[in-house]
């Protein structure tokens, strides 16, 4: 790969390494795995840039290798076990007032609880559509499957979401 | 949860991500590694494929196949293209033996033919004598004929009996006359104890394993004193 190649590549990467680790905890839960996921996929996508006709618009084919990335790290038998333990806080609180940081336990609660109950091929169909908004089409490209496939896919994804997340304990609750 | 509810609980989720400790020149390093690591390991992985072609299909096409026989027919191998008297002499002894084993057994001296590279490493064999036999111990089965001149290096059983080279050897009989007897795969061996080998052994055609012949009557074969071969 020549410099201006490389340089264009660089420039990529930047771009797409925020919302590509973003996706990635999505999927997995876990913010470290979630960076480990984001270098491999860039990696493999450096392997290959010569054949990444336009960087502009290549996002869905980054969330593709990381979908692929993902689910063959899930099968290396070391990283079966998707239960995570609460992570220490990587930053400060951004948000002192008591009703948005419960707001904001809830929702890591649904991802880190709720959505890992949910089947890896529905768990992603869900956040392409509801984090990335992508329309049924984009999905079904990204995952290389029907449209059909991915309405169904969607339809059971909510459902399996809904008793997980109907089995939380409500956040910001304290009993006295 | 509908579908917006969950739309925001996701964007939600991520607000409080962490720093990203991202530097695109760490990543092409790093890039850059994985690649040439992956172009070490094809390397050496051809490397290895080469190697383990040499070492274990060279040894593997230098052992001779069974010659080709039909019907009862005998046929004689040797290392030279035209048998030598020494070669033929040993070959016709040899036929006197085996008739005891494969009455009728004949030899066909036209059919004698050049088994190159045919011999354990250090210990070129003198001569190779091949016959086969069709009527028995069944039909379309032969008997191969090997045998190496008595000489210097003086042959082995443990230089014979190398697992790595094909020779794995069992049954193990050693003579008081300081020879030894022995099955190695299809055949059974003999080292005189002047360092000499005999081996006899026994294909069928059809399946390509043993043929059935009488091992005890093979061991007897290639242990008989009476049988050597001597270079010249």
């Amino acid at each position: 790969m020549d410099s201006a190649e490389e340089a264009r590549f660089k420039d990529f990467a930047q771009a797409q390494a925020a919302p590509s680790r973003r996706f990635a905890y999505l999927l997995c839960g876990d913010w470290h795995f979630a960076e480990d996921l984001m270098q491999t996929t860039l990696i493999k996508i450096y392997r290959t840039w010569s054949r990444v006709e336009a960087p502009e618009a290549a996002g869905n084919y980054v969330r593709q290798v990381l979908l692929r990335t993902w689910l063959d790290e899930k099968r290396k038998p070391w990283r079966r076990r998707e239960e995570r333990s609460e992570p220490v806080p990587d930053v400060a609180d951004v948000a002192p007032d008591p009703a948005a940081e419960a707001q904001r336990m809830w929702a890591k609660s649904v991802v880190q609880e709720g959505l890992l109950k949910v089947p890896p091929k529905q768990r992603a169909v869900l956040v392409l559509r509801y984090f990335d908004e992508l329309s049924v089409a984009e999905t079904a490209q990204v995952l290389g499957c029907s449209e059909g496939n991915v309405k169904s896919q969607t339809a059971r994804g909510l459902a399996t979401l809904g008793k997980a997340v109907g089995l939380l304990k409500p956040q910001g609750l304290v009993s006295s | 949860m509908n579908e917006q509810e969950l739309g925001t609980v996701l964007r939600t989720a991520v607000l409080d991500e962490p720093p990203l400790d991202f530097e695109p020149d760490r990543l092409v390093t790093r890039a850059n590694r994985a690649v040439k690591r992956r172009r070490a390991m094809w390397v050496a992985g051809g490397a290895v494929a080469v190697l383990v072609l040499v070492v274990v299909a060279i040894p593997a096409l230098s052992r001779p196949g069974p010659p080709a026989g039909h019907g009862d027919t005998l046929t004689v191998a040797k290392t030279d293209p035209a048998p030598t008297p020494p070669m033929l002499e040993f070959a016709h002894a040899l036929q006197g033996r085996l008739n005891t084993a494969v009455p009728g057994a004949k030899i066909d001296p036209t059919q004698t033919k050049a088994l190159i590279g045919f011999g354990t490493p250090g210990n070129p064999p003198a001569g190779v004598v091949a016959y086969t036999a069709g009527s028995t111990p069944s039909k379309g089965s032969r008997l191969v004929f090997r045998a190496d001149a008595a000489g210097t290096p003086k042959l082995t059983l443990a230089a014979f009996c190398v697992v790595e080279l094909g020779n794995y050897c069992h049954d193990i009989e050693p003579r008081p006359d300081g020879g030894v007897s022995f099955i190695t795969g299809y055949a059974v061996a003999d080292i005189r104890a002047d360092g000499s080998l005999l081996e006899v052994s026994s294909f069928d055609n059809t399946t390509g394993k043993w043929g059935g012949a009488d091992v005890a009557v093979l061991r007897a074969l290639v242990s008989d004193p009476s049988l050597t071969l001597t270079a010249g």
